[in-house]
């Protein structure tokens, strides 16, 4: 599902007198249909930038990432933005443990609002964003209010749930259990089995070794980057 | 005063040579605003400086004029421009519709039908229909030329919004040969199918705008409305109180100090036509 | 996906004096798609908006628009009546100040409806009755639909505004800086409300900002400009997070962290 080949990333900072931060060298790996590959390094080791890029979130300079949507392999690498968004909306899922609040939207909104643009109903849409919200145990009062003034750990459960809503071929996680508590962490745990076992390809990252433990088929290995200027 | 001081019908043959050039395109052009180069007239604008210059530039020693101002031969103003063209033109001049060869008019069309050969000259305050929307000119020229005239239905929009009805009552703006949107001068809504198919040539003259337009006899003229608003004139619940006519535009008119009212026509040759009439 | 361009800009030039105004611009825009342009005052932002939405002729360059009869027109080539049929039908343009974009003197209805008179509609029913309609989607009550804009905060006349152009139902609409003048919370409820019309209306959008969480919050890409021409264009939160030219680096770290 997603064929990574030697993709390095640098940032040139030309407000700091043009310095240029190397983050990331050579990264290569692939991930099947099923298959949860863990990123897996130290701090600074490009594990966050990698799968960013996976996403298009930064762009791919060096080297090329492939990616299948609709049975067909897109190259991500100088991919026009249109694509990317309808790559995202179809096949690649993201779950971070950050909520980005927008504004008078509701909890149920925001977690209804991928599965919409993935092309549900809003009936559709909002039956599947309700399992998801009261599977993660957001509680049913919330669901009607605006995340802004949720506590952290509800803002992301609202967050996780809406990356969960999609069943998305692809799905890359960032941290998604970090700061929940057990039962929650047991909850995402699930929710990955699950898209593994209707053959999602999955890549994360995951500090917590439990979590890590439990859901990696295989890890990727990161080194530590200096920075060269 | 000697005719010998002013050259016949006041103005200079020139001038009522440019008039002419702007009335043909404005007959060639129904409802379109031809600009002029308006002369100073001896008397103020607002008074019909406009459509005395277009009565000046087509009246000839073989015309009788009418002039009527709110339906009425004698008011001041209808007595005044009457005399000015006695005294300038040798005009011969009427009371009687049918018998006019040119009627300058202020405010109303004469309930009499006119006929072929007749001349309407309507006097205009203001000849842009588009202006209390749009008071850019460059912008409503443009409107008209391109055709743009949803805003004229804001206005109507605007009465049934405010009113329950389309409240204009007069200067009801029309649509001429179904191309441009005209003013018909505060004439009342009464009048507006009156214009449409008129055997008469109607010339329409604003002085002080500096604008001729014309419908030449036997063009369409439509009232704008809306589908289910549709275009209607006012009606009296009483006849007029001299002539008993139940077909004319009626005037109010307070008698004295404590309320008492009657309705009579306000154009005074056809009340007058309707009395005798009634005598016969 | 649909794959025939709603908008092609190709090789727009409109300078008033060396690098003032815009130049070299050229971009698609699909069905749907939000476009943000984003850069400093003097940019020349407002400049390319009022170029491609056929309100201001270029030095050279063309404006392709495809009517919803996949008809190509090149906004400058056809007849200016044209031009300002399709200006008040297919394509909208929402003012940064509101009272620009409506007429303050005529009720809040009579603006909403006056697109509808001006592309034929001759009901009064159906003419008020989608004027309604209208005022509740963008959340103004229906006790002021007789009331001027003069009266209304600026807000309300913002959303006023919006809900005149969209009555036409509209493919694509350009707005210059929409939220600009107003209170922070007004801000808010009124980027809520578009973001929500452009999802349920399948809207293109092409909006200049200056100001990045608007950009972030609506637009799906975005166009860099500084002086007069394109820096960067890219996915939305790719140039935000990962900004390659020198000016959105600066452009995006200038921003206070929230």
């Amino acid at each position: 599902m997603i064929r990574v080949n030697q993709v390095s990333k640098q940032f040139t900072l030309h407000n700091q007198g043009g310095v240029e931060l190397s983050v990331l060298q050579q990264a290569s790996f692939s991930v099947a249909a099923g298959e949860c590959v863990v990123l897996h390094g130290p701090s600074g080791s490009g594990k966050s930038t990698l799968l960013r890029s996976l996403y298009g979130n930064y762009l791919i300079e060096q080297g090329s990432v492939q990616v299948r949507h609709q049975g067909q392999w897109l190259e991500l690498a100088g991919i026009e933005p249109r694509t990317m968004i309808a790559l995202r909306r179809q096949t690649l899922g993201w779950v971070s443990q950050f909520l980005r609040v927008i504004p008078r939207t509701t909890a149920l909104e925001i977690v209804m609002q991928p599965a919409i643009e993935a092309g549900l109903s809003r009936a559709q849409a909002k039956q599947r964003s309700e399992e998801m919200l009261a599977r993660l145990n957001v509680p049913e009062s919330l669901w009607h209010l605006a995340p802004a003034t949720f506590s952290g750990g509800e803002q992301q459960r609202v967050n996780i749930a809406s990356g969960f809503v999609v069943d998305h071929p692809i799905l890359l996680l960032d941290e998604p259990t970090a700061s929940l508590d057990e039962q929650n962490r047991e909850v995402v745990i699930e929710l990955i089995e699950q898209a593994k076992q209707r053959g999602a390809a999955i890549v994360g990252i995951f500090h917590d070794a439990y979590v890590r433990n439990r859901v990696a088929d295989r890890l990727y290995h990161l080194a530590a980057q200096g920075a060269n200027s | 005063m000697t005719d010998q001081a002013y050259n016949y019908a006041y103005l200079d043959e020139q001038t009522k040579r440019m008039l002419r050039r702007s009335i043909l395109k404005a007959v060639a052009i129904p409802g379109f605003q031809i600009p002029f180069a308006s002369r100073e007239m001896p008397m103020p604008y607002g008074w019909g400086t406009g459509g005395m210059q277009v009565t000046c530039a087509v009246i000839g020693k073989q015309d009788t004029l009418k002039v009527i101002d709110q339906g009425a031969d004698d008011t001041t103003n209808a007595v005044s421009i009457r005399k000015f063209f006695q005294t300038l033109a040798q005009a011969k001049t009427t009371e009687v519709t049918s018998e006019a060869s040119i009627i300058q008019t202020r405010h109303r069309i004469p309930e009499s039908p006119l006929q072929a050969g007749q001349i309407l000259v309507y006097q205009v305050p203001i000849p842009e229909p588009l202006r209390f929307i749009e008071p850019r000119e460059t912008e409503t020229r443009l409107m008209h030329a391109l055709q743009e005239y949803g805003v004229m239905h804001v206005k109507l929009y605007e009465d049934i919004a405010r009113y329950g009805h389309i409240a204009t009552a007069y200067a009801y703006p029309v649509k001429v040969n179904a191309h441009y949107i005209m003013d018909p001068s505060p004439i009342p809504k009464f009048d507006n199918p009156k214009m449409h198919q008129s055997p008469a040539l109607q010339l329409f003259g604003a002085g002080r705008e500096k604008r001729i337009y014309a419908i030449p006899p036997y063009t369409q003229v439509s009232s704008l409305d809306f589908e289910d608003h549709p275009f209607e004139v006012q009606s009296w619940d009483e006849p007029c109180a001299i002539c008993g006519a139940q077909d004319s535009f009626l005037d109010e008119v307070v008698l004295d100090d404590r309320g008492t009212r009657q309705f009579i026509c306000s154009d005074t040759d056809y009340c007058r036509q309707q009395q005798e009439a009634n005598r016969d | 996906m649909t794959d025939q361009a709603l908008l092609q800009v190709k090789q727009i030039s409109k300078l008033y004096q060396p690098n003032k105004g815009c130049q070299n611009i050229s971009f698609d825009l699909y069905p749907g798609e939000v476009l943000g342009i984003v850069g400093e005052s003097g940019s020349g932002k407002s400049t390319l908006l009022r170029v491609i939405s056929g309100r201001e002729q270029p030095d050279v360059g063309e404006v392709l628009y495809r009517d919803r009869n996949q008809q190509v027109h090149s906004l400058f080539q056809v007849s200016e009546s044209k031009r300002r049929h399709l200006l008040r039908s297919e394509l909208g343009v929402v003012h940064q100040h509101p009272l620009d974009g409506l007429r303050p003197r005529v009720s809040a209805g009579g603006n909403i409806g006056e697109r509808l008179m001006a592309v034929g509609s001759r009901h009064y029913g159906d003419i008020r009755a989608r004027a309604s309609q209208w005022l509740a989607d963008v959340e103004i009550d229906i006790d002021r639909i007789d009331d001027t804009p003069l009266t209304y905060s600026g807000g309300m006349q913002q959303r006023l505004q919006i809900a005149r152009n969209l009555v036409t139902e509209p493919s694509l609409i350009f707005m210059d800086e929409p939220t600009g003048g107003l209170d922070v919370s007004v801000q808010a409820k009124l980027l809520d409300l578009m973001r929500r019309l452009v999802q349920e209306l399948n809207l293109a959008v092409i909006i200049v900002t200056h100001d990045l969480g608007v950009a972030r919050l609506l637009a799906d890409r975005l166009v860099v400009m500084k002086n007069s021409e394109i820096v960067e264009t890219g996915l939305t939160d790719q140039v935000l997070d990962d900004p390659q030219h020198a000016y959105t680096q600066l452009l995006v770290s200038s921003v206070l962290q929230q």
